[in-house]
């Protein structure tokens, strides 16, 4: 029997097998922090800023590293 | 009067905001029999917090309410055990997290290029001026 064939039975599902890390547990916690019990779907300006985010803790994060990077004593 | 036993519950708040939500679409009576509740009075004493939702409820209210289940569960649980067991019971089975949260989950995933990123004071801020509103 295909799995097509089967009748589904819905409301409930097996969990799901995809693992979420620590940190996306936090951006969860962050998200229902925020918005209380009223689960929003993603939105085109929250995507969008999420995004400028992102990129602006990366870039924060390069600078930091190239400044102690910077601040190591040379060999000789 | 006699304060109810799960009338500060987040379910029962939930509740009265969902219905209230879907007051123009369906009654509460349509929404107590799509959830297979046999005493129509049932939605008015779960809003109300004099009754707590059983477990096996929560697919066919959730479909009712045209709410997710996880979302349900999450708040049946802390219900029917207080939130401190309701963690450890998750930190078990795993977190029930909705459909819309796997949403974000995809876009942070996505805009990040699955680099795994931390949750910073700065991201903190953007995400709580960006949902706030």
């Amino acid at each position: 029997m295909s799995v097509r064939d089967r009748q589904v039975f819905e409301g409930f599902k097996l969990p799901s097998t995809d693992p979420i890390t620590e940190n996306e547990l936090a951006w969860i916690h962050l998200l229902r922090s925020v918005v209380g019990d009223a689960d929003p779907p993603p939105t085109l300006a929250g995507v969008l800023a999420l995004g400028v985010t992102l990129i602006n803790d990366r870039r924060a994060e390069v600078r930091s590293n190239a400044r102690r990077l910077a601040a190591m004593p040379r060999p000789g | 009067m006699a304060k109810k036993p799960h009338e500060d519950s987040r379910l029962a708040k939930f509740l009265d905001t969902r219905l209230l939500e879907l007051k123009h679409l369906k009654t509460q009576a349509q929404i107590a029999e799509e959830a297979g509740f046999v005493n129509p009075n049932m939605l008015t004493m779960l809003k109300q917090g004099s009754t707590k939702l059983a477990i096996d409820r929560v697919p066919s209210l959730a479909k009712a309410l045209e709410c997710d289940p996880a979302l349900l569960l999450r708040l049946a649980y802390e219900q029917a055990e207080g939130s401190t067991a309701a963690t450890a019971i998750f930190d078990i089975i795993g977190e029930p997290i909705t459909e819309n949260e796997r949403g974000w989950l995809a876009e942070i995933r996505d805009a990040s290029g699955d680099t795994d990123p931390r949750l910073t004071s700065r991201a903190k801020a953007a995400i709580r001026t960006v949902l706030a509103k």
